[in-house]
């Protein structure tokens, strides 16, 4: 038996090998590759290179495999050798570092740089006059001029049941899940009071997830929520407050009585989008002074001031030119005052001059404005020597008086009255030179005996005839008006002069 | 637009996160429950004539009210009583928390669902019993959160119900 079972392994192979062929032989080189280590691995090294590659490339199978085979051998490492595992960093944690330090010095420069800017720009000056103006720190106004923050959307909230009652946002594709947002929120206030035993009334009010942060404002009714992008200014919060605050003053019996109906609130939505501040928004500030209409009503106000006072000191101006070019008037002195448009004007006037008050009126001053003092003086102007002497000539004329006989209208000697007309006649001519129109009244009188209508014809003819024989000593028709003195003074029998240039009659 | 909080309520693995599965599509997922207890989601339908949404707001599962469970149903205008009709401890429980919120809350609408009505041959409740609730004026449904049997007829029976418990306070207020 012994001897045979060799041989029937013997035959089984030589009838494997008869069935196989070949096949049998490869079957037997694949045996023994398989058996043999240092084979395979020498096969697999050649290999595990695409396999890795493959598989890294197709799914993350091998990197999740992979991962805490190479965290342990780093944390091995590490244990075993810090100095060759710091080695090993050194060429990363070098650049690293620089990199980190350049950054913030970057940072840094770029906050000092701000601030010189602010302490010394215009901006920085406006800013002041800003926190002047409205009672607020000077940082304060900083923070709210130069905070970069946009509030994204504003929840109104009832507080009981924390259903959404009205919202407001800048994204429209998310008012659909608001209510959702509403509701969790104050589940997330209600767990964060009770997880950690806070003081009771202290409430959750801010929830930051990195640069997006919640702000929730409580109320007895009602909560008002917004989620804020940046960093808000603190008096975000006091507009939060002001405006919940106008909620339950104008839906106070709405909230109490809410039942689900948010249809109540529509007209909460101005207060809400009071709370979409942002930094191009400057309706944050929190003053209540509307200052541009202030400025444009005090640029208006100042401009007129400066155009009125211009436009007066050209009136004024006009008035000198006026009397300094009038004759007979001299400006010694000419004064205006600053502020309250008050002048002061003193000089010499000729009585002749024309009449400064005539000037003034003509040039829109206000008469009340300007005080005048004239001393009088007499002008050498040939204009007023000539008047003057045109002056006395009729005087002269006025003191010549013709006389008659009683009862009589005509002159039995006639050489006064051809005095009269000589001197008459100079001064026409004389009136001629200078340019005046001279009228002559001749005048009748006659004395107080007899009836009256009888002496005023009486006075009438012989003024009359005293004008005939004028006319026939060759003066000038024109010059001469003739009446009747009826005015019962001083009655005597005679016939007197009185002349009336236009110089006078103008003045 | 009509809006009520409804609050669910049951014990632990009853099927209520599956029940609101079924009723709405959430934007929160489950971590919420275990993490801050409750999740929150919201479901549109028309009931008694009006536009309403219904606020579901999920609670973690629990036999007893803490303090914070308590807190969270504040403010409801219903809630639905969720028991597993294969457990009976999960029914027992129900008809406890029932006595507990009604005292708290006695203007809130309920509903009871007595789910899992695909496995009613082992159910270790009896329909006598429920019926026997139906009597006291309780809205008892059978529901499958699986299958989705009864769930909508459940929630648009709780949400008619809070319209008119609405429109009548509104009226005498």
């Amino acid at each position: 038996m012994a001897d045979r079972k060799p041989s029937s392994a013997e035959d089984y192979k030589r009838l494997r090998r008869i069935l196989l062929g070949r096949d049998f032989d490869e079957l037997e080189m694949l045996r023994a590759r398989l058996d043999e280590p240092e084979l395979r691995s020498e096969e697999t090294s050649r290999i595990l290179p695409r396999a890795v590659d493959l598989s890294a490339n197709s799914s993350t199978e091998l990197r999740r495999s992979m991962q805490p085979v190479v965290e342990e051998g780093l944390r091995t490492f590490g244990r075993r050798d810090p100095q060759g595992f710091s080695d090993v960093l050194f060429p990363v944690i070098g650049p690293a570092v620089r990199k980190a330090v350049a950054s913030s010095m970057q940072s840094l420069i770029d906050g000092l740089s701000r601030t010189l800017e602010q302490s010394l720009s215009l901006r920085s000056l406006k800013w002041r006059f800003d926190a002047l103006r409205t009672g607020k720190s000077y940082g304060e106004i900083v923070l709210l001029r130069s905070a970069l923050f946009r509030v994204e959307q504003v929840f109104l909230i009832h507080r009981d049941t924390g259903i959404l009652i009205e919202h407001r946002t800048l994204d429209p594709a998310s008012a659909r899940d608001a209510g959702l947002v509403s509701s969790m929120l104050t589940a997330i206030r209600d767990f964060v009071v009770d997880s950690f035993r806070v003081t009771s009334g202290d409430e959750l009010e801010t929830v930051q997830f990195g640069e997006l942060s919640i702000w929730i404002q409580g109320g007895p009714r009602a909560l008002l929520a917004c989620a804020v992008r940046g960093s808000a200014p603190s008096s975000l919060r006091e507009v939060m407050q002001e405006n919940l605050e106008r909620i339950h003053f104008t839906h106070y019996e709405a909230l109490e009585q809410f039942r689900g109906d948010i249809s109540r609130f529509t007209e909460t939505r101005q207060y809400l989008d009071a709370c979409m501040l942002g930094r191009a928004d400057e309706s944050i500030r929190p003053s209540t002074v509307r200052w541009k209409p202030l400025v444009a009503a005090s640029a208006i106000l100042l401009a007129a001031f400066l155009y009125w006072t211009w436009f007066d000191s050209g009136r004024w101006n006009l008035f000198l030119n006026r009397l300094s070019s009038e004759a007979g008037i001299t400006i010694t002195s000419a004064h205006r005052a600053f502020w309250g448009g008050q002048y002061r004007v003193t000089g010499l006037r000729d009585p002749l001059a024309a009449d400064p008050n005539a000037i003034l009126a003509g040039t829109g001053l206000n008469p009340a404005n300007v005080e005048q003092r004239w001393d009088a003086h007499l002008s050498l102007d040939p204009k007023f020597t000539a008047e003057r002497t045109l002056e006395e000539m009729e005087r002269d004329l006025s003191r010549t008086a013709l006389r008659f006989g009683a009862g009589r209208y005509e002159m039995d000697d006639e050489e006064d009255l051809e005095d009269a007309a000589s001197d008459i006649q100079k001064l026409l001519r004389f009136s001629e030179k200078t340019g005046h129109v001279v009228r002559i009244a001749v005048i009748g009188s006659a004395d107080p005996v007899g009836p009256p209508e009888t002496n005023r014809e009486l006075s009438r003819k012989r003024a009359e005839w005293v004008r005939q024989r004028l006319i026939q000593l060759q003066v000038p028709a024109a010059a001469l008006t003739e009446e009747a003195d009826v005015s019962g003074t001083a009655l005597r029998r005679r016939v007197t002069f009185r002349a009336k240039s236009d110089a006078r009659a103008g003045r | 637009m009509l809006h009520f909080k409804v609050c669910l309520i049951g014990s632990f693995g009853v099927g209520k996160t599956s029940l609101v599965k079924r009723f709405v599509s959430s934007i929160y997922d489950d971590r919420y429950l275990t993490t801050v207890g409750v999740r929150v989601d919201r479901r549109e339908l028309r009931a008694a004539g009006h536009d309403v949404t219904l606020v579901l707001w999920d609670l973690a599962g629990e036999d007893n009210f803490t303090g914070l469970s308590m807190k969270h149903l504040r403010g409801m205008s219903g809630y639905i009583l969720v028991v597993d009709g294969t457990r009976r401890d999960s029914y027992l429980a129900a008809l406890r928390l029932q006595g507990e919120v009604a005292a708290e809350h006695p203007d809130a609408r309920f509903v009871l669902l007595a789910n899992k009505s695909d496995l009613r041959e082992d159910w270790e409740i009896s329909p006598i019993e429920l019926e026997g609730l139906s009597g006291e004026g309780w809205n008892v449904h059978a529901t499958s959160a699986k299958t989705g049997d009864g769930v909508e007829e459940a929630f648009e029976q709780l949400a008619g119900t809070l319209v008119e418990a609405a429109l009548s306070a509104a009226q005498t207020a």
